[in-house]
């Protein structure tokens, strides 16, 4: 059954004050298959915000200098906003809240930059593929979350998603067509 | 425009993605030299693969490739008629319920490019795709006005050929009850058919073939592309399919080991 995004925020707290990163993951796949169902702003900028704090609370380089501590009890602050908020169908103030809660994340990664691509990227690069790999199209799970489509055909690429399902025509079949076509 | 040869194909881009991150785009020039078809793309695709490109550094490089293509009329950029209607789809909107109707205006608002803006056809197309599932009594929107924009302009200038590498697609007109299937295994809930906009959609897109990037690849093998590697050309067929599989092409590892060991390899 569908969680309520009050009932959302309360679940991403509690993972979050107790580091569970697998609670995490799981809320995250939850919001990701909401969002692949019926696309919501709140339940797609949730599915981004578990992704990046799963990873931010299994990487421990980010608090080493307290600052990881430092965001996970403003996050939590804000997700008692949000549930608040979206108690009272306030779905701009849960929005807004719910972009602090990504500024705040993106900013932290930022400070201890690693790769080109920052996390808050990735993560949508990874929804985007985990859309696809559902059965959105590849257009449609780029403009969903937001990630540039070329990237993610890359990334496509890299996975399994065209191995675990047969398509009805084979590469044969496609080029005795083409082979007709082109005589 | 004049009649089209049954040789020409209209691309999508994700084909022409896949095909310039590998550095292939000159399969294209060596197969239009060859053949009397066209290569066609309506302007979204072209702002998807050369507009928006040039801005981002990492990809301006394959995008100044597809754009000289364009230029040198390799690629031409065809705009469907945007008043034109498509006679194939005898379902009407009004005969709809009145949740999918509802849920159109969701998915309207959420084309926000208005330069992206698709034609009558292709909102049509766009519209009857993204009714034909539903889960919880929940229209699923899989295609976006990008794809319907491909599947409109071939349909209305008679080219029954479509270069495709995205696989949503492809399956919604290939084989609608695999993709059914498989939304019901990955969504884990039952996934019901709404049959009217079926069978709509699959009258207006049974004359249409797909190929995708690989198999442009293989014929241009077929043709000699691959020629001047010599004792080498067999490895340089498989070795590029497998970085065209690596760009994005919807084709599995499983598929391109079976190709090369009974067609390439035999």
């Amino acid at each position: 059954m569908a969680l309520s995004l009050a009932e959302t925020s309360v679940l991403i707290g509690s993972a979050l004050r107790n580091h569970d990163v697998r609670a995490m993951r799981k809320i995250n796949s939850r919001c990701v298959g909401e969002t692949t169902l019926r696309f919501q702003q709140p339940t797609y900028n949730y599915a981004l915000i578990t992704y990046v704090l799963a990873k931010i609370l299994s990487k421990p380089r980010y608090f080493r200098q307290g600052k990881g501590k430092e965001l996970v009890s403003a996050v939590d602050k804000l997700l008692r906003d949000g549930e608040a908020a979206a108690k009272e169908a306030d779905y701009a103030t849960l929005l807004s809240t719910q972009g602090k809660m990504l500024s705040s994340m993106e900013k932290l990664d930022d400070e201890d930059r690693r790769f080109v691509k920052g996390i808050l990227q990735k993560a949508k690069l990874k929804i985007a593929s985990t859309l696809y790999a559902q059965g959105i199209s590849l257009g449609n799970a780029s403009e969903i979350a937001g990630a540039d489509k070329r990237e993610l055909l890359l990334y496509a690429g890299q996975t399994m998603m065209f191995d675990r399902l047969k398509e009805k025509k084979s590469i044969e079949e496609r080029m005795k067509e083409l082979r007709e076509i082109f005589s | 425009m004049a009649k089209l040869s049954g040789q020409s194909i209209v691309c999508d881009a994700s084909s022409l993605i896949s095909l310039t991150d590998s550095c292939f785009v000159h399969v294209i020039y060596f197969l239009k030299k060859k053949y009397s078809g066209r290569f066609i793309i309506p302007p979204s695709v072209e702002r998807e693969c050369v507009e928006q490109p040039m801005q981002i550094r990492n990809y301006a490089l394959h995008a100044i490739r597809l754009k000289r293509a364009i230029a040198e009329n390799m690629i031409d950029v065809v705009e469907a008629n945007p008043a034109r209607d498509l006679p194939a789809f005898s379902i009407e909107r009004s005969s709809m319920s009145d949740a999918f109707c509802k849920s159109k205006m969701h998915m309207e608002s959420a084309d926000s490019n208005p330069k992206a803006k698709p034609g009558k056809a292709a909102e049509e197309i766009k519209f009857i795709a993204n009714n034909i599932f539903h889960a919880d009594g929940t229209p699923l929107r899989l295609l976006h006005a990008g794809e319907a924009d491909v599947l409109s302009l071939a349909l209305e200038l008679g080219v029954d050929n479509i270069l495709m590498d995205e696989r949503t697609c492809r399956m919604l007109c290939e084989d609608p009850e695999s993709l059914r299937q498989h939304l019901e295994h990955e969504l884990g809930r039952q996934i019901g058919i709404n049959d009217e906009s079926l069978s709509a959609f699959s009258r207006a897109t049974r004359k249409l073939r797909f190929f995708r990037s690989s198999e442009l690849l293989l014929l241009a093998y077929e043709k000699g592309y691959f020629a001047d590697y010599k004792e080498l050309e067999r490895d340089a067929v498989e070795a590029s399919l497998y970085k065209l599989k690596h760009a994005g092409c919807a084709i599995g590892f499983g598929e391109i080991g079976g190709y090369a060991r009974n067609h390439i390899r035999e």
